[in-house]
Order: structure tokens, then sequence, then C-alpha cells
């Protein structure tokens, strides 16, 4: 759409490193965090006038001084002074996407293994979150609310694009999964018995399993695309973990139906 | 004997979120351990789902490429880079586009104004009112894709079953066709709306069960029933019971 394409043009950076352009105007010398002596009248005042005038202090501003939320925060207050944000409100939002961008790439080449579709998808979520900025109300990081979106945006496109259900590895666990609708478990309401799979989940599955369990079963991710996401080196990658944490579950099915 | 579709969905559950599951919020705080909330910790202890979220939110929040990766993140980000082209990314210099830089000077100005009117007057001469370019092979009736039907609602993970499908009006649709469909591209149910919005079929509201991926798409139809654009499958799903 020409219109989100005019938008996420406006949103990134290129000159990161300029100066954030700031109600305490940043010193072109010096280091972040130092301190400047400044007229409080006018630069470049005599001495002598500087002592009869009173002193600012200003601290020299750079980016990386200012925090994502800060940012925002800046960016709003300058939007809301015109009715289009202009290149002065816009600069902050560079900068805050161009400090997550990489996250961001690095998430979605995890979920879809080529760069091409990555950088299509990664586009996708800078626009959404863009567009939903308003939303973000600081209750959490703005690092966090990103990985919301990109997280739920990442999880839609793989469900979207998935062309058929992973048989084979749903065929895999599912023959051999523990039945845990098997007596004595057979009386207890469905709720109940889910109840029982989360605690045998937690408690006989290592960490990477559990994972490995949770994303395939829980977010329904196919286990190429989890294999990625967790870096796993192993040769059958998520495979190997599932059919593990499908032994373990299996034995402690077990212990748990001879106890109960 | 199990029954394995029983069986799976105990544990599809199992691994899914439940209503008492830790938002993000509560997990930043706990990744970046400034959480004192004790519930939270033994929430997060016993429960598979939100160690698995916690997890991931780390990675995202650490993320380093990693060697193998590397060049195709910066590949990636390379790519985000020449999409920033803004007005705060350019040079302070103004640039003038070409085709206005052409008009400066005079002889362009008047071979511009010549082609003008030679295009003006070939298309004056071949007449007929050829509409809107078609994508589609040659020969065959195409679909217009300036007229893709927009899908608008439900999209992404919704709490409850969607009363409702809404999607942009295409003009010159006299009716469209709605089909609701799983990953695998069946079709489960299907029905016809003469406006922009369909309410949910029975049929449509017994194949909506919970946790379960779903794709919609609709197709626009003139008034001899032949086909005029189409959506793109758009895909959603109703959150799992909590």
């Amino acid at each position: 759409m020409a219109a989100q394409s005019t938008t996420v043009a406006s949103m990134y950076p290129a000159g990161a490193d300029t100066s954030p352009n700031c109600a305490m105007e940043p010193k072109a010398h010096g280091t972040a965090g130092e301190l400047t002596l400044v007229s409080g009248r006018r630069a470049g005042a005599s001495p002598e006038l500087s002592r009869n005038e009173g002193v600012a202090i200003i601290r020299e501003m750079r980016w990386e001084d200012l925090t994502d939320e800060a940012l925002i925060a800046k960016y709003r207050a300058e939007a809301g002074r015109v009715s289009m944000a202009p290149a002065s409100a816009e600069q902050y939002l560079n900068e805050l996407f161009r400090r997550h961008h990489v996250k961001v790439a690095r998430w979605c080449l995890s979920i879809t293994g080529d760069r091409e579709s990555a950088a299509d998808l990664a586009q996708e979520i800078c626009v959404k979150a863009y567009q939903n900025l308003s939303y973000f109300k600081g209750q959490s990081k703005f690092s966090t609310w990103l990985y919301s979106i990109t997280r739920n945006h990442c999880l839609n496109a793989v469900r979207s694009r998935a062309s058929a259900p992973e048989m084979d590895s749903d065929e895999l666990v599912m023959g051999t999964l523990p039945d845990v609708t098997d007596s004595p478990l057979a009386s207890l309401e469905r709720k109940q018995q889910a109840d029982i799979a989360r605690q045998l989940i937690n408690e006989a599955l290592e960490d990477t399993e559990k994972t490995v369990f949770t994303m395939h079963f829980g977010e329904e991710l196919p286990l190429d695309v989890i294999t990625r996401m967790l870096n796993l080196s192993n040769a059958s990658g998520a495979k190997a973990y599932l059919v593990s944490a499908k032994r373990k579950l299996d034995r402690a099915a077990k212990r748990w139906k001879a106890r109960a | 004997m199990a029954d394995n579709s029983q069986t799976l969905k105990t544990w599809q559950e199992a691994a899914s979120a439940t209503k008492d599951c830790l938002p993000l919020e509560v997990l930043e705080r706990i990744a970046d351990n400034t959480s004192t909330d004790a519930n939270a910790a033994r929430h997060l202890a016993g429960c598979a789902h939100c160690q698995t979220e916690l997890s991931l939110l780390k990675s995202f929040q650490e993320s380093t490429p990693s060697a193998d990766e590397g060049a195709a993140v910066a590949w990636i980000a390379a790519q985000l880079q020449r999409n920033q082209a803004g007005p705060v990314a350019k040079p302070v210099v103004a640039r003038v586009p070409f085709w206005r830089a052409m008009f400066r000077m005079p002889y362009m100005a008047g071979a511009a104004a010549l082609a003008v009117v030679l295009v003006l007057g070939i298309s004056l001469h071949n007449g007929g009112d050829s509409g809107p370019v078609k994508i589609g092979p040659i020969g065959q009736p195409g679909i217009y894709r300036s007229d893709a039907v927009k899908l608008i609602s439900p999209t992404g993970e919704i709490a409850q079953p969607p009363s409702e499908f809404r999607w942009e009006a295409v003009k010159g649709a006299s009716s469209y066709s709605i089909e609701l469909k799983d990953v695998a591209g069946i079709t489960l149910a299907s029905a016809k709306a003469t406006e922009n919005s369909l309410s949910a079929t029975p049929e449509m509201k017994a194949n909506m069960s919970s946790g379960k991926p779903l794709k919609w798409k609709v197709t626009a139809l003139d008034a001899s029933g032949k086909e005029i654009a189409q959506s793109n499958a758009q895909s959603f799903k109703v959150q799992s019971l909590k």
C-alpha cells in the first residue's frame, strides 16, 4: 500500500550518528554525559557577564543518552505540536527503530529460514509497530512491546503460510503420546487431564524438551522453525527433543497412573 | 483403545497458555531480575508455557546474530536501511526529481509537450474504453489487481469465535463468495453474501473451535456470477480455552 510505504520510508534513519535535536541542545564536541557550562543568556558572553547573569548547567546529549521510552516521549511531544509529524519528530522514531531492527531481523530469519521472506516480514512488523505506537503505554519496555508484535506477527505468518499440517511429526508423536485420558484418568474432566499433563511436562522434561514441546504443541510451530529459533545444532534438530520428550512423558504418565 | 485425537488435544491444551499465565511485562521484570512477585515466581516454576515465553523473550532482547546467520541478518538490516530514505535520513541538500529537472531545459520541455500531444492524439484515434489494465493470461478474462478484495476481520489471534466476517467492498461486485478453510486449504464451510460482510453461519461456527488455525477468503462476483476479484487467504485463530 502506498500509504504504508510512505510511512515506512519516513520511519528509518540513515544518519544514526546525528545528535537528538532536543531541548537540551547537544554540543558538537565532548563525550556523552559530559557537563558543559553554557551561558544562560547567550553563548560567548564575557566571563564577567556570565558571573552576573547566572549559569545553566547543560548536559551533553547524545542518542545513547535517551532511553527508548524517552525517544517515544520526545516524538510524541514534538509531533503533538502540529498535525503531521515533522522531520524533527520523526528523527526520534528513526533512532528508536534503528536500535531494534537487528532483533526483528534475526527473529524473522529464524522463522522463515530465508532472508528475502525475513526482510518482508521484518518490514511488515516495523510498519505494524509504527502504526500502533499510540497504543504503547509504557507498561513494559518498548523492546518487550515490540517483541509481542514480532512474536504474534511471525506466528500468524507461519500458520498462514503452512500449506499442510506437518504429518510426519504429528504422527510420530500422536501415535505414541501417553494417553492421559485412559483409566484411571478417564473419569476426570478434560481440564483436569490437561492440568495433570501440564504437571508431567514440567516435572519430567529438560528445559529444551519443554520449550520444543510447548512451541510445537502449544504454538503449533513446525519443527524446522523451532530448530532455527532455538539454534539447535544436533543432526535432527527439534525432532530429537520431541522424541525424547515423548519417551519421558510416557514413563512419567505410567508412574502417575501407578500412583493413582 | 486410546483416542489419538483426544489425547493430542489434551497435550495441546497442556502446552498452551492458561488464564494464570504471566503477562509479558511480568516476564520482562523476571528477565531483568527486578521482580519481587513471589506468586509470579511460583507460577513460573510450575509452568512450561511461561518458561518458554521467558526464554523466547530473553532470546529476542539479547539478540546477537550467530556466526552463521550474521551475513543474512546484515543483509536484512541493509534492506530495511534501504527503505529508510525518509526526510530525516536524506541529505539536507534539496534534491529535485529527475522529471522536474528535465523541464528546466527549454528544449526538453518542448519535447515533452510534443510527446503529450502525440500520446493524446493516438489515444483519441484508437477510441474505445479499454478499462483498467488486467493482470492475467492473454486472451482470458483477467482479475483486476487493483480490485483485489481486502479482508478486514477476523485476523490473527482472537479471543472469541468471530460472529461476523468483514471485507472492503469491491466496485462492480454483485455478490461475494466466502470460504472458511483449514491450514491445508480444505474448505470447511462456505457462504454467499450480497454485502461486504457476513454473519458467521452455523456451519462456520461449528468449525471454528478454539486453538485451531483457520483461513478465510472472499471472491467477488459480478451480476453474471463471474469472478472479478479475490482476496488472499487470511489466517486467524480463536485462542485456546483458558
